[in-house]
């Protein structure tokens, strides 16, 4: 069996290290305002003016907010479900290969699943500079997908199946070039009731031949 | 500017309507090219390159993977030099085409001339393994 990892990335631990300061300085910039704000108030009486600055300050926080949200979401969904071990059968996947997916989560809390969601996507990623700025910019195309049907789960079940699927003919191998990638993903999405979606994503080898 | 007419004759791969000839990662491609520039053309080389590179939203990724000299000297004005080549293919990058990012595969000819402009000519392949 070939154990599956996430792809590798910074990504939203980066994102919420960053949203940490940002927040701190915008909530201080916004405090200091309102405080600058009411003395303004006391001394001259009140005008609309006087709220300018500690409104320009709330989008900011909200943009923080909103940050510090998205980088710890992960993190809350993981408080009810584990990180889920997924592997494959076969050790090289080539192009037009079948294979058998094994799944096992464990649940650490009672959880209502709605639904699981699995994906077998291609993922394109291309990166490109203008000026100074440097975009990467995703495309996924679905290959397969398929959905494990909900049930309630009692802290300590376990979800495991297994279940076949296969990387399309026609399809393109792994590539990864200085600024553009083809990755093959299997991407997973536990819908728990009153809970942050879980979703996690493996990455697939895709060797350049055609299996036989 | 100077004026180059490139011919290209390239044998084997698989040839299907309105599309470039497939060929197989691993195999080789050979034929011919035929240069008639219209004047004298003292070139450094006449260079063959096996190449690809990525077109569509991403910077440009590129590598050759083969290259031969095919002539070094005077080229006469006027009269066709043709000029064999045999490159062996990779197995990979196969040739794609998709949303953001496509691989492309040519066989370049390129004129190094001295102090001027090279003239090229690309003749685009796919790299691909049959599929069925």
């Amino acid at each position: 069996m070939n154990a599956l990892k996430p792809p590798a990335g910074a990504g939203r631990g980066c994102l919420f290290l960053f949203a940490i300061p940002w927040t701190l300085i915008a909530c201080f910039w916004t405090a200091a305002a309102l405080l600058g704000a009411v003395s303004m108030v006391r001394e001259n009486g009140f005008t609309v003016w006087t709220l300018a600055f500690p409104l320009f300050g709330l989008p900011f926080i909200a943009i923080g907010v909103g940050m510090l949200w998205y980088g710890i979401l992960p993190w809350i969904a993981g408080l009810r479900v584990s990180k889920p071990e997924v592997s494959i059968n076969n050790t090289s996947v080539k192009v037009g290969d079948s294979f058998t997916i094994s799944y096992s989560q464990t649940f650490k809390h009672r959880a209502e699943v709605k639904g699981v969601k699995f994906s077998l996507l291609v993922r394109e990623t291309a990166r490109y500079q203008s000026g100074s700025n440097t975009t990467t910019v995703h495309h996924d195309e679905t290959a397969a997908e398929f959905d494990y049907p909900g049930q309630s789960y009692e802290t300590g079940d376990v979800l495991a199946f297994s279940r076949s699927m296969e990387i399309p003919r026609d399809g393109m191998h792994t590539f990864q070039g200085a600024h553009n990638s083809i990755a093959w993903l299997l991407q997973v999405k536990v819908d728990v009731a009153g809970w942050p979606d879980y979703r996690e994503e493996f990455e697939i080898q895709v060797e350049p031949a055609i299996a036989r | 500017m100077t004026n180059v007419d490139f011919q290209w004759n390239v044998q084997g791969g698989e040839a299907s309507a309105g599309r470039a000839a497939r060929f197989d990662p691993g195999s080789t491609v050979e034929g011919t090219v035929t240069v008639t520039p219209q004047a004298d053309l003292n070139c450094n080389g006449i260079k063959i390159r096996l190449e690809w590179h990525t077109e569509g939203r991403g910077d440009r990724d590129r590598k050759s993977v083969d290259e031969m000299v095919a002539f070094q000297g005077v080229l006469a004005g006027g009269q066709p030099a043709v000029f064999p080549f045999r490159l062996t293919l990779p197995d990979q990058p196969w040739s794609y085409t998709g949303f953001y990012i496509n691989i492309l595969w040519e066989i370049v000819a390129d004129i190094d001339l001295p102090l001027a402009i090279n003239p090229k000519s690309h003749f685009p392949i796919l790299l691909r393994p049959r599929a069925a």
